[in-house]
């Protein structure tokens, strides 16, 4: 079996930073198109967040939206054009945050798209700041001391879409192990063949490293991941009609 | 034949004679009728309609339905097009095409439910951040407002400049004859590859859609373009003139201000009064050029309902030459024939 | 230096520009075929270096963030 940079991969050095996970999931979704063989029919979009430039590494077409905006506009195009396959691709504050009433909408819909929900606990682009998805007690550059109940607790994105009718499919996973990868890599290619089989709203929480976000050596971010991340955001299925 | 239509219905069918493939909106008074009009006959011609759980929500959906090349609508009023106004700025900034419609209602804030014309620095000044423009017409009648919304489409899709319609909460209330032809047959595939629409990339290299351009001179270049695509549309602004030949004094305005300065401007040349009207039909482009020629021969009276947002436009393209005076009244208030005579007569002296 | 590879089925390649020393690879590396080089790539890391024999498992592939590794064919063993 060979182990080689997927077609809808394009062949170029990324900018996130080292041991990011953003490159393992660009990977296994571009992976899992290509199995699927649909990668002339995607059309992905890119968050405001460190995937910003995904477009650059995605060898589909792809549009770039408004922060927080992306399950609207993928709602757009999913009705225009209702056999192709949509797919966003979000960090914490696009799609916990500022799109909130966003990702709440369109699960309830049910629309028929794909969502690549990337939880690493903090906002990676601009710096390092606290997201709503940041752990109690966790040390951002908005909370300096940790967070507290101040902020309100952590967020828990599968467990608050799964029990929308509209949603078809929620899973947690994470990419912080080999095993966890190839889990990672299941789930992501089952919520892309629910699209296919018009099965209705499809989402993946992937726990990711962010070393920078952190402020932690890289290998240090996959111990974080295991120690306390999946302690509060456990890692299963949450739904699976 | 002509038959009583209402505005806000009128406009509607104007959209689906002009190809509209899909309608995305948010209920707001003064123009819930474009919405649940559009919710039965889109549906009724097996087209798309979706009610969006915002108006933020709807722009977005716009824009993601503007990103196929389809053709494609929302509409809302004053509060509403504030929400907006960040999806517009992406989309002026990605050239997507799309058309905006503003019933304008009375403002700031929530302001009332009347009809008003207090958005107009909104619209052509950019309300959404960076410099872009909007191609804006400004109906002033109910077959205008069919007309310029069917004709909005195709415009929109050549220059890849969205399109908004400026108008208010009178004429989408308002009833009055129009011709309005049963619906015409749909035009069948209307998604070919345009050169830049995402429909997935079989046959071809992908491509992507974005605002974001950071490299070094990148997005300086990309500003020079849009402007660029501006200024080829200077001198297609879009007037009507009456009795501006001979005129002291010209009243100036758009929409419904401009269809009472009609009855002013009637009774005026009644009296021996010599004025003229000039009707604005485009906001944007702005008739910059006429009025600087009109300016050698009359003063100006600018009629808004508003404290005065056009009225700046005017002395910038006439160089404040003559005299630029205004009338109006904010908020939904009616300008009144007798009031706009007054101040007529005062100018002409 | 690794070994001479040139008889073997498989090999694994790594794009020396790309490696940005994460240090995922050879974490999870369970032959602990992967070291540093001495050298500096342009970005200014030091690439991992395959010392030339493995399992050929694929974990390195699975976990590297920019797609730096291949494990394919050797075609110069098969042309033999």
């Amino acid at each position: 079996m060979n182990f080689q940079r997927p077609e809808s991969l394009k062949d170029s050095c990324n900018h996130y930073c080292p041991g990011c996970g953003h490159g393992i999931i660009h990977r296994i979704m571009a992976e899992s198109i290509d199995e699927l063989n649909i990668r002339e029919k995607v059309i992905a979009i890119a968050p405001v967040g460190c995937a910003v430039f995904g477009y650059f590494y995605w060898n589909f077409d792809t549009a770039e939206a408004a922060h927080g905006r992306p399950p609207a506009v993928a709602t757009g195009i999913k009705r225009v054009m209702p056999d192709r396959v949509v797919i966003t691709y979000q960090g914490d504050g696009d799609l916990a945050a500022i799109g909130g009433n966003e990702i709440l909408h369109a699960a309830n819909r049910g629309e028929n798209i794909t969502v690549f929900f990337v939880n690493n606990a903090c906002y990676g682009m601009t710096g390092g700041q606290m997201a709503p998805t940041t752990l109690l007690n966790q040390i951002t550059t908005t909370t300096p001391k940790g967070r507290t109940l101040e902020d309100g607790w952590p967020v828990k994105i599968c467990e608050l879409l799964s029990p929308l009718e509209g949603t078809c499919y929620a899973e947690r996973v994470t990419i912080h192990t080999p095993k966890n990868i190839l889990k990672t890599k299941k789930a992501v290619k089952k919520a892309l063949e629910n699209q296919l089989k018009k099965k209705g709203f499809s989402i993946v929480e992937i726990l990711s490293m962010c070393p920078t976000g952190w402020k932690v050596p890289a290998e240090e971010s996959i111990d974080l991941i295991e120690k306390k991340m999946t302690e509060y955001f456990p890692p299963g299925v949450y739904k699976d009609v | 034949m002509k038959k009583l239509w209402k505005g806000n219905l009128a406009l509607v069918e104007g959209a689906i004679a002009g190809g509209l493939d899909a309608y995305f909106g948010y209920p707001i008074t003064p123009q819930n009728e474009v919405t649940e009009y559009m919710s039965l006959r889109m549906r009724e011609e097996g087209r798309i309609f979706l009610q969006a759980e915002s108006e933020l929500a709807a722009i977005n959906m716009v824009f993601g339905a503007a990103l196929t090349g389809k053709k494609t609508m929302t509409s809302s009023s004053s509060p509403g097009i504030s929400l907006m106004q960040e999806g517009i700025s992406y989309m002026a900034g990605c050239e997507l095409p799309a058309v905006i419609v503003n019933v304008q209602r009375g403002g700031p804030g929530l302001g009332n439910i009347s009809g008003a014309q207090g958005d107009y620095n909104q619209t052509v000044k950019g309300g959404g951040h960076g410099d872009y423009r909007l191609i804006t017409y400004t109906p002033a009648t109910v077959q205008e407002l069919y007309e310029m919304t069917r004709d909005a489409f195709d415009i929109t899709l050549k220059h890849r400049i969205p399109v908004i319609i400026l108008t208010d909460g009178v004429l989408g209330q308002m009833m009055e004859p129009a011709e309005i032809p049963e619906t015409p047959e749909a035009t069948g595939e209307t998604n070919p590859d345009l050169g830049w629409n995402l429909t997935g990339c079989r046959n071809r290299n992908p491509r992507f859609i974005r605002s974001l351009i950071m490299n070094e001179g990148g997005l300086e270049e990309h500003n020079y373009h849009l402007w660029n695509k501006y200024e080829k549309l200077k001198n297609s602004a879009q007037w009507e003139e009456t009795d501006t030949e001979d005129a002291e004094l010209i009243m100036i305005a758009y929409g419904t201000s401009a269809r009472i300065v009609r009855d002013v401007h009637q009774k005026a040349r009644e009296q021996g009064l010599k004025t003229g009207c000039f009707r604005l039909k485009t906001a944007w482009p702005f008739p910059s050029k006429r009025l600087m020629e009109l300016s050698n021969k009359a003063k100006f009276l600018v009629v808004e309902m508003s404290m005065g947002q056009m009225i700046d436009d005017v002395r910038l393209a006439c160089e404040s030459k003559t005299a630029v005076e205004f009338y109006g009244r904010p908020a939904g208030g009616l300008p009144e024939v007798s009031r706009i005579e007054e101040k007529a007569r005062e100018m002409i002296g | 230096m690794g070994r001479d590879s040139s008889h073997m089925v498989k090999k694994v390649i790594i794009n020396k520009t790309y490696c940005k020393e994460c240090g995922y690879c050879r974490k999870f590396c369970p032959d602990k075929a992967l070291r540093y080089s001495k050298a500096f790539n342009d970005r200014g890391y030091h690439p991992v270096k395959w010392k030339g024999d493995c399992s050929f498992c694929g974990i390195c592939y699975t976990v590297c963030p920019e797609a730096a590794i291949q494990v394919k064919e050797n075609e110069e063993a098969l042309e033999r």
